[in-house]
């Protein structure tokens, strides 16, 4: 079995924090949107643990635009080979399809430098149609359900855990 | 002549079995003739049961001389050749000897007969019968010592194993018998008995024989010289560990594996000889990759560290620090990690206490020097992730003993101190603080906490547990009591398991704690925590935890020192806004003020009172800023030290308040203010406090003259803060739970004073016109007062009235007359809680006939002309009402008959809509009146006959009705709905009878009888009925519609499935963010949607998968936060449907 990095957790962010929201409308009350709540317990296709216990998902790199409808999602691969690092993409995508409204255009990257095959990564997540060509896989579409299986959580599991 | 035994005996041996019908007779025959009568006489056995309860004439010798004749009859039998006559004749003395009066047979007899029993034990068809016989003998007595050592000597040569259950069972029951009557004999055996059990045990392996066998050996362990068998002893008990066994699912004994495992468990803690075969054993269990096993031997290795000692632990110590270790470092239960450090603990704690019979260096320094470093190496970076399994470690260790304490904390404390001293980062510094607070719970566990200071309670305590503690070898270990168990804990404690984990050397009185050199820089560290307001809660969270856990250390603090905790946290309740840090401070206080008062007395309370506003100018009083400070106080007030301090300030404060002059005419604070009392008082009455009942004399009557004073003043109420409806509310509510609280004698004082000041009118000269129809209007709104305490009356309290019927057709007649609501409505809940607690049901009876419902029912059903009219039909109803529940409540037949015509009015369109939301009042609970802490009459499950009841009524009457009052009984179904309970709908949801019920659903079939049957057929009906509420426009209504269709779904979900079709569509309806729809009507509609795709089968729900997945898209931009999330829930799991 392939080991991962642990990740630094100096300073964990506290990604319960909404991102600071730019609405400069306040008579048009678009509410304010939280997706890091959406995607932080999307579970690790090899690991027991969340994308937020293992730092992939972080809060400072997802911005939203409540007024064009736009949001912006980074995330970071354990470590820059990670095979993985597709499936996580899609998971999120996938999540984000589902759980924010049609306004919304998203889109989804590999952070910088943090991945050998980051381009390919990218195109990948965010061509539409071979989204919706991945997800015609039976199979694939179960996978991708089993990680979201406990995205509903929205980190109550990891203050459970501190006890 | 043939004897009565002679021919019972052959009328046994004749029958078949020794089961049948006609042996069963013959056994009881001989067995009563034996125990009452003497030889010779005859009596009918049929009638011999009835001698047992007469005196019957035994001279000394008749039931021995009986047992003789019996032996004699049986003679011939019990030598037969033949193995069934041999084995039943053998039986049925033995039966008799179990059931005679064992007293009276001499030793000789018992000698003879039990020698007879023991040596034909070789005789294996009559062995089982023999066995029974023997434990019959055993409990003789004049059993004697030589009887019970020639028995036991008997049973060790014979093959035990080979017979069954019920047989060896026997066996062990006969050995517990002896060894519980002739130990002193049997341990004359010694080496013998030892030796011989182990072979009667060896292979054991049913479930109650081993329980028994356990105990056996436990006590043998401790009886026995077991010297030179301790292997062989070892071997047969060893050989069950780890204890796998799965108890059958319908298991009639109910031995658990867990029974099994304790008593396993107390033979290996047995004696300390079992040490050098049990150790290394136990230790390669721990690494076992079962989980239960794994727990099963750290729970083993704590229970029996403190037995085996100091010396035979010390050779696998690093072992089993490493084993332990691991479990905790990378615990994947809690509960594994729990064991692990509770046998951590014991370790240490067995260590310290060999430390003088070990003449080597300290062994406990010794032994934890390697893991402090290992942990200290951890805690270097004390906030990654291994530093808490290390704290949590040093803390398992700490709170063993004074030695291991010491040693650690010298170790621990100076570096994490020096590390928060170097480091900026504010994680890192909460993370040291955790560390700390686990020395610090340490230290509370071996040294105490401020609750058991100078009482005698602890000791006490301790030394009842060291002699619970009687297999433990070493005297000095003792059990300490779990920390202050009766204070509520919001601190970290290891969950209790099965035994206590925690032990700690007697001398503990003695010791200090060896934080006490580090107090003040504790003090520095947590307070500038507390207080550093620009850092992160967390800190400030852990800050204050630190200074309380420090005012809870017994002889740690003086009680100067904890006044200065209670100024720190005080500071939290006056200045700062963090809801978390002021709950938790508020916490703190709280239970500091349950050992030390007086500091929150000095300190405290006047700075909180302090912060209220004098006057209603106060800008804080526009800001709302005093809730916070109310708040607080209210929590603090429940402890009965602080309640009669701030109690008596909050009223002090609010008559300055109302006597200040002030432009605003903004009564919410002072409204406030009393409402705390009444939270105060509510929660006190919770928690059955005694000292409520005293306020009778302070608080309520201050509050009540106050009332009276400003409506005699002020006859038309237009004193802002006195003459206020909520004001008046809240005061009412007060005296209701003062009352409540009183005995009945007390009470009947204080209700014939408010007779005379509401009835006659005797308040200093002039009169209070409560009670009359044209009385001003604040005075007639105190009824309200006057309503709360007739109504908290217990029954036994005799009203001070000539009589009942007049004083309530006074009322009634007051009810139908007032002007003013408030004074209605008062009335109206005073009769019904007088006719609730009438006892005299007869007149009751009479009174409601004649005098209620005729009258009332003309005033309803009059047409209305005019408007005083319509008030007064409005009036009457409202009385029917009351009544009404009063009667329901006590199930009186005529509270259903007036349900009947509450019903029937549903259908005029004058007052069928005030009719149908009279079901709340009818149904609904009441705060003030008519509940069960004033001490309503209510019958058990008057719900359910009330839904039972009126359901039928409500579904034909909906069906039959005119189109514009169809929605009366909707209302008043919704009403009912929404107030039974859970269960009493799910009984009319039997899900087994579906397929019959949905047949006859399905073919219009009618089925008009009360069984659950046509209950179930009810609910069937009750669906579309409910569907079609939904589109009423009343929020709270679909709330409770939505809850029970939320309900139906898990718990009947074909009812639910053969609707489908209709509930989809309203429910998507009722998601959308559109006029009518509230959030919490959004929010129940998506909850009983999501719950869908998890109780529907697949089939059911594809057909709309894509429409509810396209409609859903719009609550995900709902406005509210909330629904949002519901509807993100929702969706998601309709994504999962798949086939």
């Amino acid at each position: 079995k392939k080991k991962k990095k642990t990740p630094n957790s100096n300073q964990t962010p506290q990604l319960s924090h909404a991102p600071p929201s730019s609405n400069p409308f306040p008579a048009f009350p678009r509410p304010p949107l939280v997706p890091v709540d959406l995607i932080r317990s999307i579970s690790d296709p090899e690991h027991p643990l969340t994308l937020e216990q293992l730092n992939v998902a972080q809060c400072e790199h997802i911005t939203v635009d409540n007024t064009v409808g736009r949001v912006h999602v980074e995330f970071t691969p354990t470590i820059p080979h990670c095979s993985m690092a597709t499936l996580i993409g899609l998971c999120i995508r996938v999540r984000l399809l589902r759980s924010l409204p049609d306004r919304f255009k998203v889109d989804i990257n590999v952070r910088q430098g943090t991945h050998q095959s980051e381009n390919a990564v990218n195109k990948q997540l965010n061509d539409k149609e071979r989204v919706a060509a991945a997800l015609e896989n039976a199979h694939l579409l179960e996978v991708v359900n089993q990680c979201l299986a406990t995205a509903g959580q929205r980190g109550s599991e990891v203050t459970a855990v501190e006890r | 002549m043939e004897s009565a035994i002679q021919r019972n005996v052959r009328n046994y041996i004749v029958a078949t079995g020794d089961s049948s019908q006609e042996a069963l007779a013959a056994s009881s025959a001989i067995l009563e003739t034996v125990k009452f009568l003497c030889f010779g006489i005859h009596v009918d056995p049929v009638h011999s049961a009835a001698l047992q309860f007469a005196p019957v004439d035994v001279n000394d010798g008749n039931v021995q001389t009986s047992i003789l004749v019996l032996v004699q009859a049986l003679g011939e039998y019990l030598t037969s050749e033949e193995d069934s006559v041999r084995a039943k004749a053998t039986g049925i003395l033995s039966f008799v000897l179990a059931n005679c009066q064992q007293n009276q047979i001499n030793a000789t007899a018992v000698n003879v007969l039990t020698d007879f029993f023991r040596e034909r034990l070789a005789d294996k068809i009559s062995a089982p019968k023999l066995l029974e016989g023997l434990l019959a003998l055993s409990k003789f007595d004049a059993f004697s010592n030589e009887n019970a050592t020639k028995t036991a000597k008997a049973l060790f040569n014979v093959n035990v194993q080979s017979f069954q259950q019920a047989v060896r069972h026997t066996v062990f029951q006969t050995i517990d018998s002896l060894l519980k009557q002739h130990l002193q004999a049997l341990q004359k055996l010694g080496d013998d008995f030892v030796f011989g059990f182990t072979q009667i045990m060896d292979g054991e392996k049913d479930p109650r024989n081993l329980l028994l066998a356990f105990g056996l050996i436990k006590n043998i362990i401790h009886e026995f010289d077991i010297a030179s068998h301790v292997e062989d002893l070892f071997e047969v008990t060893f050989c069950y560990f780890p204890i796998t066994f799965k108890p059958p699912p319908d298991d009639p004994y109910g031995i658990t594996a867990e029974d099994l495992k304790f008593s396993l468990r107390e033979c290996l803690a047995a004696t300390p000889h079992f040490a050098k075969f049990a150790m290394p054993l136990l230790l390669e269990k721990l690494s076992s990759s079962s989980g239960s096993a794994k727990k099963d031997s750290m729970e083993t290795i704590a229970a029996c560290a403190p037995i085996y000692g100091a010396t035979a632990l010390i050779p696998y110590l690093a072992d089993l620090f490493d084993a332990l270790k691991i479990e905790i470092f990378h615990a994947t239960d809690p509960a594994l990690e729990d064991a692990a450090l509770a046998a951590m603990h014991r370790i240490v704690a067995t260590l310290s206490a060999g430390i003088s019979v070990i003449a080597a260096a300290d062994p406990t320094e010794k032994a934890l020097k390697p893991l402090i470093v290992e942990c200290m190496v951890n805690l270097k970076e004390p906030e990654a992730k291994n530093s808490k399994p290390a704290g949590r470690i040093l803390k398992a260790a700490a709170s063993a003993s004074d030695p291991a304490c010491n040693a650690i904390v010298t170790a621990a404390v100076p570096i994490l101190l020096r590390q928060y001293r170097e480091s900026n980062l504010a994680t890192r510094k909460k993370a040291i603080i955790d560390v700390l607070h686990e020395f610090l719970e340490a230290s509370k566990t071996l040294y105490g906490s401020i609750d058991d200071t100078n009482d005698g309670t602890r000791k006490r305590k301790r030394k009842r547990e060291r002699m619970s503690l009687s297999a433990s070898y070493d005297c000095r270990v003792a059990v300490c009591p779990a920390a202050s168990d009766a204070v509520p804990s919001c601190s970290l404690t290891l969950p209790s398991s099965s035994f206590s984990p925690f032990i700690v050397p007697p001398a503990d009185q003695d010791f200090v704690t060896p934080l006490l050199a580090y107090k003040d820089r504790f003090f520095e560290i947590f307070g500038t925590a507390l207080m550093s307001s620009n850092e992160y809660s967390a800190l400030r969270l852990g800050g204050l935890k630190g200074l309380h856990l420090m005012a809870m250390l017994r002889q740690y603090l003086a009680i100067n020192e904890v006044g200065i905790v209670v100024q720190s946290i005080n500071q939290i309740l006056l200045d700062d806004d963090d809801a978390e840090l002021r709950t938790e401070a508020l916490k703190s206080l709280f239970m500091i003020a349950h050992h030390r008062p007086a500091p929150l007395l000095e300190h405290t309370v006047p700075s909180l009172v302090a912060q209220l506003p004098y006057s209603l100018d106060d800008p804080a009083v526009a800001h709302r800023t005093y809730e916070k400070t109310l708040h607080a106080l209210g929590e603090l007030a429940v402890k009965p030290a602080l309640f009669a301090v701030i109690v008596p300030e909050l009223l002090k404060k609010l008559d300055r308040v109302s006597n200040t002059d002030s432009t605003n005419t903004d009564v919410t604070y002072p409204q406030a203010m009393l409402s705390t009392v009444l939270t105060v008082l509510n929660v006190k009455s919770a928690q059955a406090h005694t000292d409520i009942g005293s306020c009778i004399t302070t608080l309520v009557p201050r509050l009540v003259s106050k009332l009276v004073e400003s409506a005699m003043a002020d006859p038309e109420g237009s004193d802002s803060m006195w003459g206020d409806v909520s004001t008046l509310q809240i005061t009412a509510s007060i005296v209701a739970f003062v009352l409540r609280s009183l005995d009945a004698s007390s009470q009947k004082t204080f209700i014939d004073q408010l007779f005379d000041l509401f009835m006659k009118g005797n308040t200093a000269g002039s009169s209070l016109g409560g009670h009359a129809v044209d009385a001003p209007l604040s005075q007639a709104r105190l009824t309200l007062l006057f309503a709360a305490v007739v109504g908290s009356s217990r029954k036994e309290v005799i009203l001070p009235v000539a009589s009942l019927p007049e004083f309530l057709t006074e009322l009634i007649g007051l009810a139908l007359e007032a002007n003013d609501d408030v004074q209605r409505e008062a009335v109206t809940r005073t009769v019904g809680s007088v006719v609730n607690k009438w006892q005299d049901d007869a007149g009751l009876t009479t009174f409601v006939q004649t005098n209620v419902i005729t009258k009332l029912s003309a005033i309803m059903t009059s047409p209305v002309v005019d408007d005083l009219a319509q008030r007064k039909q409005s009036a009457a109803l409202l009385v029917h009402l009351w009544i009404t529940k009063a009667l329901v409540l006590r199930t009186h037949a005529l509270g259903f008959e007036m349900t009947d015509s509450v019903i029937k009015l549903f259908g005029d369109p004058q007052v069928g809509k005030k009719a149908s939301e009279g079901f709340n009042v009818i149904i609904g609970d009441d705060e003030l009146v008519l509940n069960k802490a004033s001490f309503a009459v209510i019958k058990l499950l008057y719900k359910q006959r009330f839904f039972n009841h009126c359901l039928p009524g409500l579904v034909s009457g909906f069906k039959s009705s005119m189109d514009d009052v169809k929605h009366n009984h909707l209302i008043a179904l919704s009403y009912v709905l929404r107030n039974i309970p859970k269960q009493v709908l799910l009984n009319e949801l039997p899900p087994l009878r579906f397929e019959t019920q949905y047949f006859a659903w399905n073919h219009n079939l009618q089925i008009h009888s009360s069984n659950d049957i046509s209950n179930h057929f009810i609910f069937h009906q009750l669906f579309p009925l409910l569907i079609q509420s939904l589109s009423l426009p009343y929020p709270s209504l679909k709330i409770a519609t939505l809850n029970t269709f939320y309900m139906a779904t898990t718990d009947a979900p074909q009812v639910v499935a053969a609707h489908i079709q209709t509930l989809i569509p309203a429910l998507l309806g009722l998601s959308k963010m559109a006029e009518p729809n509230t959030m919490k009507v959004r929010i129940a509609a998506l909850r009983c949607l999501a719950q869908y795709p998890s109780a529907l089968r697949y089939d059911i729900l594809h057909p709309y998968k894509t429409q509810v997945l396209l409609e859903l898209g719009q609550a995900l931009d709902d406005n509210k936060r909330l629904v949002r999330r519901h509807a993100v829930d929702c969706r998601a799991r309709w994504y999962t449907i798949t086939s």
